[in-house]
């Protein structure tokens, strides 16, 4: 220990120590020459064998391999500069999507114990539809009561109420639920409480907690924000806290209220259903309880409850439930997404690497003469490969800043992007975990680029020193080169070729035919406040009234009620029953998708009639009518005519089909359509989305709409203004972004591999000047010469395409899932990847060759 | 130095054991070390200052400025008791191994 200490104070006063140990050392010389005895050695090399003792030198060799390796780096001002731009890139991609995976994929969710928190889930396994359902009050209640392995059982749902605070009222996404919800998350109120068992008894009075960002926005963080009384749902709502500034599960909402606050999950007829189901339900385990454990206990009581109540439950649909860690939950629609763009990147760090590699390995060549003076001085290898790794990690830590500033500018983006699949998108950033990713990323690579040429450095003096022979050294170097630039062919391969497939992809999901027309149209939600529309003719006048408004004004030229396809959320479900095929108990009634929607609303889309008419007059509540799509008349009436039979929903009130309209894709470009009933608006009006066809740009009619909800109804808030261009736009932004990343990839790796290619052909014609000179001497022609060494290079393509070929179509198999309608093996994609690839492969080589051509025989032959 | 090899790793304990009677500089060391050996041994400055800084090291010695007897200013090596501890133990071994040694040589 005290060793150890004695050590740093060498290391602290070194320059006197070394002084005294000189004067020492001195002081020897001088007594033994007075005793005539004469040694005309160096004193240094004594002292330098004497102060090794103290075990510093090491640092010295290597501030002094830095101070040397940045005199070389700001001598070659071009290769360092193309060395950091290269690196920088590459550790700059790296590390902005390394931040979004670190964020979003790695970090621990922020609340205590977050592995411990789960996600109930219920399906029936062998119905048509095997997608997980919505929880019912009284299944709440069975799996609370009921669970062994989990501690807490909290529901939670989203709504959409209006707030009236006074000024103006604002729709406000609110999270409905249970009254220790934000217990179990383990967080802590920012200000005033969270929900009591009291709050959440029935007749309880309404309480609200905010969010964090609410509160700022709407009214400032005035602290004086608890016990403010807000008007909802026609009653008072006293706030009692405010939630700290985390990131919200399952979503962001705007204010919190208890269940028995939310009109629809506490009226009787949702309590006393057992099939309505509307709730999310979350819990967290008991410590030590594994996941399979907690699963295996849900699904035990899902068994129990399917054998109590056989008619909710029917036995041939297989009910059954599970869990999943809420952060599997959260990350699994982007998972596979971040995964493909990380590897991409990592391809574009390694082209990088090879690249500046190659380049490294030429400048050693250059500079073979100037390391052999230094191991002819008496520098070992060990120490001529410690100062070309030292260079190279310097150069790849000057990449690294680059590349971090890179990642820290392109982050926002990057966050925009993500934040479209998961809500952890926010809890992305630069944090210490990057940083140090950073730093490794940079210094693995500068030891891996660095070890290239310092292991084939070797120090044949004698070659070295006669400079221009052609030692077979230069052959296996040459060879080195050749591996680097196949390398980067193949790699910038598989990076073209998956780009090239997502942008396929992108083209073709955007010309799928969704079976509407969206140009010119407005789209936008009035969520009616249903305490004040209570009645349907109420819901009926507040429409018409806009709509008549709205009708009169210059550049509409049609208003209608229907669903806007792409809207994020679903439509309702309604299941019915056709006259004549009566359903067997124990049998699945048939569903599909219910649309409201008023009769202007298929012109204006342009769905096309296939058969029979759209909703007029004659529809009237004693003789109601509906439409069907044509999915659901293909599935349920394949060889009749479905005009004019019957079907029934669940209060067994027969209803005429009376047309048949084009399938449209409501929920995805890539999704097909799905079975739809169109009821009409005015004998179920539902307050759905108001769809308005403009003349022009519909952005500019936003006012007009505003204006005319507002004269009708001045507490009506309009939400979710887009045109359908837009919703056709974020139903492919997905692909579009993650096709622009991977081009933007692509494109940086051929760039850079053009370069690499470019500097290796321009390396062939320098050293082969001689025997060019020669053969055009011996009366070859320039053509010939030039042909000579575009196909040397040419080879070296042709393997690296073929090896990336190979590995493509290993490769392209991880994207499958990403892409739409084509192959990963997609010859077309495949065959156009190769021509681009050779023709920027042969402009890269054309250049430098091209000097061959210039060559004079009598300087060529003189040159060495 | 061919003809003078010492053991290895007895240098520094016959440093130790000639500071034991009092400070010395490093000449001396040589000095009293060629002397005592009855100049059978001798001390290379390329052996002794790096043997003297592990002895600093270690912190079996301390060094201290004097003057010589020629005037001149010159760093004295005092043994310190953590020294003399080790000089105790490094010569007990020595004298065990000796004797091991000699055993093996004369009945063999």
């Amino acid at each position: 220990m005290g060793e150890f200490f004695r050590r740093i104070y060498y290391l602290l006063n070194r320059r006197r120590l070394e002084r005294e140990l000189a004067n020492d050392v001195e002081f020897h010389r001088e007594m033994m020459s007075e005793e005539g005895r004469r040694d005309f050695g160096n004193t240094l090399r004594v002292r330098e064998q004497a102060d090794e003792v103290w075990g510093w030198n090491w640092l010295d060799r290597f501030m002094q391999d830095i101070r040397y390796g940045l005199r070389i780096l700001r001598r070659n001002p071009g290769f360092t500069l193309v060395a950091i731009l290269a690196l920088g890139l590459g550790i700059g991609v790296n590390t902005a999507l390394f931040s979004v995976v670190y964020g979003v994929l790695l970090k621990p969710l922020p609340y205590a114990q977050g592995q411990e928190l789960v996600v109930l889930n219920q399906q029936f396994a062998k119905g048509s539809n095997a997608a997980n359902i919505a929880f019912s009050v009284q299944e709440i209640h069975d799996y609370r009561d009921q669970s062994k392995t989990l501690a807490q059982v909290e529901e939670y749902h989203q709504m959409s109420f209006i707030l009236l605070d006074g000024n103006q009222p604002t729709d406000v996404r609110t999270g409905v639920v249970s009254a220790h919800f934000f217990g179990m998350l383990g967080i802590k109120p920012y200000l005033g409480r969270f929900f009591t068992d009291d709050d959440d008894k029935p007749g309880a009075d309404p309480v609200l907690v905010l969010s964090y960002d609410y509160w700022k926005t709407h009214y400032g963080g005035d602290p004086a924000i608890v016990n403010r009384h807000f008007r909802m749902n026609d009653k008072i709502h006293t706030v009692v806290g405010v939630l700290p500034p985390v990131p919200q599960y399952p979503r962001e909402n705007d204010v919190y209220m208890t269940t028995v606050a939310c009109p629809f999950r506490s009226s009787p007829d949702m309590i006393s259903h057992r099939s309505h189901h509307m709730m999310g339900l979350f819990g967290r385990l008991k410590p030590e309880v594994s996941m399979q454990a907690a699963g295996a206990d849900v699904a035990s009581i899902a068994a129990r409850m399917a054998q109590a109540y056989p008619k909710d439950y029917p036995a041939a649909l297989g009910f059954t439930a599970g869990l999943n860690g809420l952060h599997q939950q959260l990350t699994s629609k982007v998972r596979p997404m971040l995964l493909v763009l990380l590897a991409t990147a990592t391809l574009v760090l390694l082209i990088a690497c090879a690249n500046v590699a190659n380049l490294a390995l030429a400048r050693t060549m250059h500079r073979e003469q100037e390391l052999a003076v230094r191991a002819a001085l008496g520098a070992s290898r060990k120490r001529l490969a410690r100062q070309l790794l030292t260079e190279s990690t310097l150069l790849s830590l000057a990449g690294g800043v680059f590349g971090l500033l890179l990642a820290s500018v392109s982050l926002d983006l990057l966050v925009r992007f993500v934040a479209r699949f998961t809500t952890r998108a926010a809890e992305v950033s630069i944090s210490v975990p990057v940083l140090l990713f950073a730093l490794g990323l940079s210094v693995t690579t500068g030891l891996v680029f660095g070890s290239i040429p310092a292991f084939f450095q070797r120090l044949d003096l004698l070659p070295s020193l006669k400079e221009g022979s052609n030692s077979s050294q230069r052959s296996t170097k040459h060879m080195v080169r050749n591996v680097l630039v196949m390398g980067q062919v193949a790699l910038s391969f598989m990076l073209l070729v998956g780009a090239g497939l997502m942008i396929r992809s992108f083209v073709k999901l955007q010309h799928v035919n969704a079976g509407y027309t969206s140009n010119n149209v407005l789209t936008a939600n009035v969520p009616l406040n249903f305490s004040k529309y209570k009645k349907d003719a109420d819901v009926k006048n507040f429409f018409h009234g806009v709509k008549q408004k709205l009708e009169g004004t210059p550049g509409i030229q049609s208003v209608a009620a229907s669903a806007a396809p792409l809207a994020p959320g679903r439509p309702m479900t309604a299941s019915f029953e056709i006259e004549g095929r009566p359903v067997l108990d124990g049998q699945q009634r048939p569903r599909a998708d219910m649309i409201v929607a008023t009769p202007e609303a298929f012109p204006l889309l342009g769905i096309p009639l296939i058969q029979g008419r759209l909703f007029d007059r004659q529809d009237t509540a004693d003789k109601p009518a509906v439409i069907l799509n044509q999915t659901l008349a293909r599935h349920y009436f394949p060889n009749e005519d479905p005009i004019g039979r019957r079907i029934a929903g669940d209060d067994k009130q027969w209803i005429t089909i009376v047309g048949v309209v084009g399938d449209v894709k409501q929920y995805g470009l890539d999704q097909d359509a799905v079975d739809s009933l169109y009821v009409p608006f005015d004998l179920s009006p539902n307050p759905g989305t108001i769809l308005v066809k403009t003349s022009d740009d519909p952005m500019n009619h936003v006012e007009q709409l505003r204006s005319a909800v507002f004269s009708v109804d001045p507490e009506q808030p309009i939400t979710n203004i887009k045109t359908l261009d837009e919703l056709r736009g974020d139903a492919v932004a997905a692909t579009r972004l993650t096709s622009l990343l991977l081009a933007l990839f692509a494109a940086l790796a051929l760039i850079i591999s053009a370069t690499g290619l470019s500097g290796v052909t321009a390396l062939l014609v320098s050293q082969r000047t001689r025997e060019v000179g020669i053969r055009m001497a011996l009366g070859a022609q320039r053509t010939d010469v030039l042909g000579m060494v575009l196909t040397q290079g040419m080879k070296v393509i042709g393997a690296g395409l073929a090896i990336g070929l190979v590995a493509s179509l290993w490769g392209s198999r991880l994207i499958q899932k990403l892409l739409f309608s084509i192959s990963a093996e997609d010859p077309p994609t495949f065959l156009g990847v190769t021509l681009v690839l050779i023709a920027v492969a042969l402009v890269a080589s054309y250049v430098p060759a091209r000097r061959v051509m210039r060559v004079s025989p009598l300087i060529a032959l003189r040159s060495e | 130095m061919a003809k003078n090899e010492m053991l290895p790793g007895t240098l520094g304990m016959l440093i130790l054991r000639v500071v034991q009677s009092g400070p010395l500089h490093g000449y001396a060391i040589a000095q009293r070390i060629h002397q005592l050996s009855k100049e059978l041994l001798q001390v290379e400055e390329g052996s002794l200052y790096p043997a003297l800084q592990r002895l600093l090291l270690k912190g079996w010695m301390t060094a201290e400025w004097g003057i010589s007897e020629t005037n001149r200013k010159v760093r004295f090596y005092r043994l310190t008791p953590a020294g003399r501890k080790q000089l105790q133990a490094e010569m007990d071994d020595f004298d065990r191994i000796l004797q091991g040694i000699q055993a093996v040589l004369s009945r063999a």
